[in-house]
């Protein structure tokens, strides 16, 4: 086997920031590569400059010995480099076969004599009867015919990878394939990977799903702050410990130590028969119930985009439900304003943190505050005390170990992980009774993940109610103690997070499966 | 320490550059008019600023554009671009003079209170006209920018026709009658013009500079004006707060049409506000301040400076006013480009964020 990818000395700096710093990789034609590390270590950045999206600073890009510059994806995918993107780029209403074919359709031909004469017009037998048997040979399982607006979303990335290999390319790059993707669709995507290795095809895989990269790479290449710390074989001794050690440059604890306290029987927030239109006028959240209890974290598993986030905006108070109620302790506060909510102790953790959960200009201070500024503490008959919030924000830094480089810096100047803290800090000390998270680690470093955590954790061993929305399910599952699961704007299953398996869920999230009986409504059974 | 003073100085050039600029542009005109620019501007510099006498003139003409500025800023900070002050000026000017001329019956006003209630008739006109945007903007989203510019052509027309058809005083001239003596705001030196209006200027001035600084309403409209959603969801009710926000410009606004009526002009006059009017000083100044109320003063004053000696130098040396237009009009197209960096770090960490951040964003779309 030889090199089909080989970088050298690779750099790339965006002004004075170096986002790829002297990369040497060389990928072996056939394998499987792992590309690892976590959020901003640089793995997207170093894919971008293989398939043509960013150019070099400095060093060069080899594809089978030879040295090549490629200035746009097309000149990637012409010598032979694909790459899937995390976020499909696929027209809904046209069908698979047109999506594949787009951009480099057949056209008829006229054949007068020995000549052929292409017409401007698109043939779209042909176009089928390539696509169908590019199907068959990769055995995929698709038909040329659907519209993608019909198709799951596993099927759309099927049809992704499908449009590369039409492409005819000797390198396939999946940039965070199962970040989308349900149970069920991840272990398929495995299997294909596995299939297409068979074939010859060489696969790089970006992630940061250790488990995956365990199931289906040859080796794994980690990086770590803009550096490719090391390649190694995936064999035994390439444990899911050593390579987040090896991501993080420490050791990570990464299984969620949990108390062992038992769940509260008194109801903190109950939650009855909620539904709300968009509006666009469609139904998006119906009929939904749950309980959740002292000493209790519920989780909430689904593909995103199945109501979670107007369910959050519902609770949250920045969205009008058309029936339900919700009660806080016996208290009504489905209607409540934002500010009403919080004063009646409910926290929250917007899915949207650099939209809704802090604002970037603003320095550390003010937004440690933000919510809560009209409390005696910070705010005497409408003048806000200063000092008192500069103190608030030294005491919040130091027990919530937010890094900070200046003394009071806008939290547009932390990181993705600190900026969370932020908010995990001015919700979690204003002593909520229930907290609202929804997707609480998301893009955060395995660090403050740990420390998000155990927040919550902590939280919830204080005897407080926590609602937890995740698209990441290892979240819910290690986190919660019950899990309901939200599909088209509906719970369709409860279970108890310690014994469900990650497939039921999948089953579950997917549509596949529905309870007809939910615990639900009577707290947790 | 050379860095900070570099970084200290990066606003000072940032705002000197375009005044070097804009005036250079106004010197060439001045030459193609036939004139000696440094002539010119020496001679508008000694008016406006050298003599006590020079300095009441100044004020007097600052004192209308400081409170349109402090309007515009005001609700600028706040994110909401209300251009519309020139309009809410007009029907505050209207509305006073209205009832500093007694018409209504309403010249059955005690003395002492004729003054104050034709203020205050003022303000009410500018906020109730500043509420149409405010209720159209904080209920259907409607795009600021445009209503208020387009209400503003609708006060200066309006104001005309309700002059003309009801309220027209003396019949060889097309304006109300003039306001009661007693409901004057009396001039400081009458041979000047600036009057007491001025002091209230000024407190108002500081009065927003205060607000902003140092209440929890300051705080919320700091917030609203960086990022709307955000504000929203933290629980800062932001519908009611633009409505206020813009409630309080439009009275600053009537403030200024107010004052300009009772302390200066004495009757309200179609299109009195003249090209360009005060409100649209005011923006200007509002924009060179960077919002900044102690900003908004300085600078008004030496907009207010400028003003008189360009009055002096035309009827002097009669250079057209116009150019004193062009000045300000270049002046604010060469602050549109920013000339230095404030921080070269914070753009470095902008890009460095750039690519997580997209990601975010993709990942909830």
């Amino acid at each position: 086997m030889s090199a089909i990818i080989e970088a050298r000395h690779l750099t790339k700096r965006f002004g004075i920031f170096t986002a790829n710093n002297d990369i040497n990789l060389s990928v072996q034609e056939g394998e499987v590569r792992a590309i690892i590390g976590e959020n901003g270590a640089g793995k997207t950045t170093l894919m971008n400059m293989l398939y043509g999206i960013l150019q070099p600073t400095e060093g060069e890009l080899l594809f089978k010995g030879q040295p090549v510059q490629f200035h746009s994806p097309k000149d990637a995918i012409e010598a032979g480099i694909g790459m899937v993107h995390q976020h499909f780029k696929l027209s809904p209403s046209l069908t698979v076969y047109e999506n594949i074919v787009l951009g480099i359709e057949t056209n008829k031909k006229l054949k007068i004599g020995n000549k052929e004469i292409n017409l401007p017009l698109i043939d779209n037998k042909r176009e089928r009867k390539v696509v169908e048997d590019l199907i068959q040979k990769y055995n995929f399982s698709l038909n040329p015919d659907d519209k993608i607006r019909d198709l799951s979303i596993g099927a759309r990335q099927r049809v992704e990878i499908l449009k590369m290999l039409y492409r005819q390319v000797k390198v396939l790059i999946l940039d965070e394939p199962t970040a989308v993707l349900i149970p069920q669709e991840v272990e398929e995507l495995i299997a294909k990977i596995h299939d297409l290795k068979r074939m010859g095809q060489t696969v790089i895989i970006i992630t940061h799903k250790l488990n995956e990269v365990k199931a289906c790479a040859d080796t794994i290449s980690v990086m770590r702050r803009g550096q490719l710390i090391d390649t190694i074989v995936n064999d035994d001794a390439a444990t899911a410990e050593k390579l987040a050690e090896m991501m993080v440059g420490r050791p990570v604890l990464l299984r969620v130590s949990k108390s062992g306290k038992p769940v509260g029987d008194k109801p903190v927030l109950e939650v009855r028969h909620l539904s709300a239109k968009n509006a666009e006028g469609r139904e998006v959240v119906r009929d939904v119930s749950f309980t959740i209890h002292e000493n209790e974290i519920l989780g909430v598993a689904g593909i995103e985009g199945n109501g979670q986030t107007e369910l959050m905006y519902l609770l949250t108070g920045l969205m009008k439900p058309t029936a339900g109620s919700v009660k806080l302790r016996s208290k009504e506060i489905l209607n409540e304003w934002p500010d009403e909510l919080r004063r009646d102790g409910v926290g929250v953790v917007p899915e949207d943190r650099y939209k809704q959960g802090l604002c970037l200009s603003l320095p550390v201070s003010n937004n440690l505050i933000s919510g809560y500024h009209r409390r005696s503490r910070f705010c005497h008959a409408g003048l806000m005390d200063y000092k008192e919030i500069q103190k608030n924000k030294d005491e919040m830094v130091k027990l919530y170990d937010i890094r900070i480089s200046a003394d009071d810096p806008p939290v547009s100047a932390l990181s993705g992980g600190n900026a969370q803290k932020v908010i995990i800090a001015r919700e979690l000390s204003n002593g909520p009774e229930v907290l609202l998270a929804s997707q609480p680690t998301r893009g955060v470093d395995i660090g403050a993940t740990e420390f998000i955590h155990r927040s919550i954790l902590a939280l919830r061993d204080q005897g407080k109610a926590v609602f937890l929305i995740s698209s990441e399910l290892s979240e819910v599952k290690s986190l919660a103690d019950r899990i309901i699961v939200i599909h088209d704007g509906r719970i369709v299953g409860e279970f108890d997070a310690e014994s469900v398996s990650f497939n039921e869920l999948g089953l579950y999230m997917s549509g596949a499966k529905e309870m007809k009986q939910l615990a639900g409504e009577g707290g947790n059974a | 320490m050379s860095d900070n003073l570099k970084r200290r100085s990066i606003p000072v050039l940032n705002a000197v550059i375009p005044l070097a600029f804009a005036f250079a542009l106004g010197a060439i005109f001045t030459m193609i008019a036939g004139y000696n620019p440094l002539t010119v501007y020496g001679l508008i510099l000694k008016t406006a600023f050298t003599s006590g006498g020079g300095w009441m003139q100044t004020l007097g003409f600052a004192c209308p554009i400081i409170l349109t500025g402090i309007a515009t800023a005001f609700a600028f900070q706040s994110g909401l671009w209300n251009i519309g002050v020139e309009g809410q000026l007009y029907f505050g000017a209207f509305a006073a003079a209205l009832v500093g001329a007694g018409y209504f019956g309403l010249d059955c006003i005690p003395v002492g209170l004729q003054m104050p209630l034709s203020v205050l008739a003022g303000i009410l006109a500018g906020m109730l006209y500043a509420a149409i945007p405010a209720l159209l903007k904080a209920y259907l989203n409607a795009n600021v920018v445009v209503t208020t510019i387009m209400l503003n052509y609708i006060a200066i027309e309006l104001t005309e026709f309700l002059t003309k058809a009801f309220f027209q005083g003396d019949q060889s001239y097309d304006s109300t009658y003039a306001i009661q003596e007693t409901a004057e705001i009396p001039k400081i030196m009458s041979r000047y013009r600036v009057s007491y209006a001025i002091f209230l200027a000024v407190a108002i001035v500081l009065v927003v500079w205060f607000v902003s600084r140092r209440t929890s309403f300051g705080y919320e409209i700091s917030a609203i004006g960086r990022q709307l959603e955000f504000s929203e969801a933290v629980g800062m009710r932001v519908r009611k707060k633009i409505v206020l926000i813009f409630l309080i410009s439009g009275a600053i606004a009537g403030v200024a049409g107010a004052t300009e009526v009772l302390g200066v002009n004495k009757n309200f006059m179609p299109n009195f506000s003249t090209n360009p009017g005060l409100g649209w000083q005011g923006y200007y100044v509002a924009v060179l301040a960077h919002n900044n109320p102690l900003a908004v003063l300085l600078i008004a004053i030496i907009f207010g400076g400028f003003r008189y000696g360009s009055i002096a130098v035309q009827s002097k040396l009669g250079v057209p006013l116009d150019l004193l237009n062009i000045i300000q009009g270049a002046l604010i197209l060469f602050y549109s480009i920013k000339y230095f960096h404030e921080n070269k770090e914070k753009i470095q960490k902008h890009l460095k964020k750039a690519n997580p951040a997209k990601k975010e964003e993709q990942q909830n779309a």
